[in-house]
């Protein structure tokens, strides 16, 4: 294999228009080897993934689709990506939230079940919801597969026979959230340019993803939010520490255009909060 | 192209001609994906156009190749092949016949999703049980980057070699779905 490390990162670049010329004329010149051409087309694939699971800058995103939209084959990649992942979220995000919540029922009663304060709630907290995403559960591919690869192996046998006996699983009528990766600031200057979080008419609700320093594992953390021009403040709105990660959900209509400040604070057991660190982005409607 | 140039050209790629034939398509379908990149509307007349060139070249007296890598000889000549096109289409648009700002709008979905469903569980069933896995473990909703890198040292490759690895299943699921979504328009 003839790759080099920063290939990935350099073709992530090069697809998002940001490659300066010269290293891009180098990059293109070795196209003529077939990893790094293939890697180039898996890097494409991932940007439109995460393009339309709304991961990408505005302006990046921008860029990729406006150039590959130029051409017959283009569009077609960008709408089976999209086609992609509009399945995948209505069938495997489903599936996931709908296993978690039964299992956790399953094993843990109402009134001794751990407190987890900023647990995903939403449709899922309905009981009727619960119900509807159980039923869905039954026919859903992913869990057959999985259920069936962890039983049985990999006999090259396919996990699933007869698609005609899957129904898909109702999908709830709104759109996927816009999503804005967030790195917190700790230390004056540090900051890059201004993450965008651009947000069409069709988005209801949208999820800010804090990315949390290794090893800070508070019970609870408080997020506040507000608008550098002094417009009303969000304050403590939900938020779900995951790994590494704190993820706020918000309702669009919460966020006008305009740049937001946003403050990251730890709650310990004891004592008071402590600031872990501030991050700031641009909402464009 | 003249029979002397296609002579050439194949010559160029490779001494022997059924490799060369080979390798002429797989450079052709790479032009193609680099006009796309660029932006370009008719990537493959583009690319057309491109290997005419190259052949014309190679054809004349005392052609010699400086470097031995073909497609870096190609793709100069792609590049210039480009900047014209662009020219001609920013004459056109400052000449009025098309509006100021070229738009290329993204086609409405034309699967809808209750259609697409049945084909991607139908095409899940291609794959073996271990690409399964590999396409669902490279595709978790949270750490996304950290998850990556953890299977690839599980496997045992680098995290470069996972993504082409990754490619190759989601390309062979994509192409089924493909097939699959025109069989049920009919």
């Amino acid at each position: 294999m003839s790759l080099m490390t920063t290939d990935y990162e350099d073709l992530r670049r090069y697809l998002l228009g940001r490659l300066p010329e010269k290293a891009r004329m180098e990059l293109e010149e070795r196209f003529g080897d077939d990893d790094l051409f293939e890697l180039a087309e898996a890097t494409e694939g991932e940007l439109l993934d995460e393009y339309f699971r709304g991961e990408l800058a505005a302006e990046d995103g921008k860029n990729l689709i406006d150039r590959l939209s130029a051409s017959v084959d283009g569009r077609h990649r960008i709408a089976l990506a999209r086609g992609l992942v509009a399945v995948c979220e209505a069938g495997i995000a489903d599936t996931a939230d709908a296993a978690v919540d039964i299992a956790d029922t399953a094993v843990a009663p109402p009134e001794m079940a751990p407190v987890v304060p900023f647990r995903r709630r939403g449709i899922l907290a309905r009981p009727a919801a619960r119900a509807a995403l159980a039923a869905a559960l039954v026919g859903l591919v992913v869990a057959v597969w999985q259920i069936h690869d962890r039983t049985s192996g990999d006999h090259g046998k396919p996990a699933i026979s007869t698609a005609g006996r899957l129904s898909p699983p109702s999908r709830p009528e709104e759109p996927p959230p816009a999503k804005l990766d967030l790195a917190l600031i700790t230390l004056r200057g540090e900051e890059g340019p201004l993450p965008k979080l651009l947000l069409s008419a069709e988005k209801t609700r949208v999820e800010l993803r804090l990315k949390l320093q290794e090893g800070e594992t508070y019970p609870s953390y408080l997020v506040s939010i507000k608008r550098e021009d002094g417009g009303p403040a969000i304050s403590g709105p939900p938020a779900e520490p995951h790994p590494g990660l704190l993820i706020v959900r918000l309702k669009a209509g919460e966020l006008p255009g305009g740049t937001y400040e946003v403050e990251v604070r730890g709650i310990p057991g004891k004592g008071d909060s402590e600031l872990l660190g501030t991050t700031r982005f641009r909402v464009l409607r | 192209m003249t029979a002397e140039e296609l002579q050439s050209l194949l010559a160029l790629l490779d001494p022997d001609r059924e490799r060369a034939a080979e390798r002429y398509e797989t450079l052709r379908r790479r032009l193609i994906r680099l006009f796309e990149w660029w932006g370009c509307a008719t990537p493959e007349d583009l690319t057309d156009v491109t290997f005419d060139r190259v052949a014309h070249k190679t054809a004349q007296q005392g052609f010699r190749l400086e470097k031995p890598d073909p497609f870096h000889y190609i793709c100069t000549f792609a590049r210039f092949v480009y900047l014209e096109d662009l020219r001609k289409r920013k004459e056109v648009q400052s000449s009025g016949d098309e509006p100021s700002e070229l738009v290329y709008p993204v086609p409405p979905d034309p699967d809808p999703p209750d259609s697409r469903l049945p084909c991607f569980l139908r095409c899940l069933d291609v794959l073996s049980s271990s690409e399964r896995r590999l396409l669902f473990d490279f595709h978790p909703d949270l750490e996304r980057i950290r998850s990556r890198h953890q299977l690839a040292e599980r496997l045992g490759i680098t995290d470069n070699a996972l993504r082409i690895k990754v490619h190759r299943v989601s390309r062979r699921l994509k192409e089924c779905m493909a097939g699959c979504l025109k069989k049920e328009d009919r």
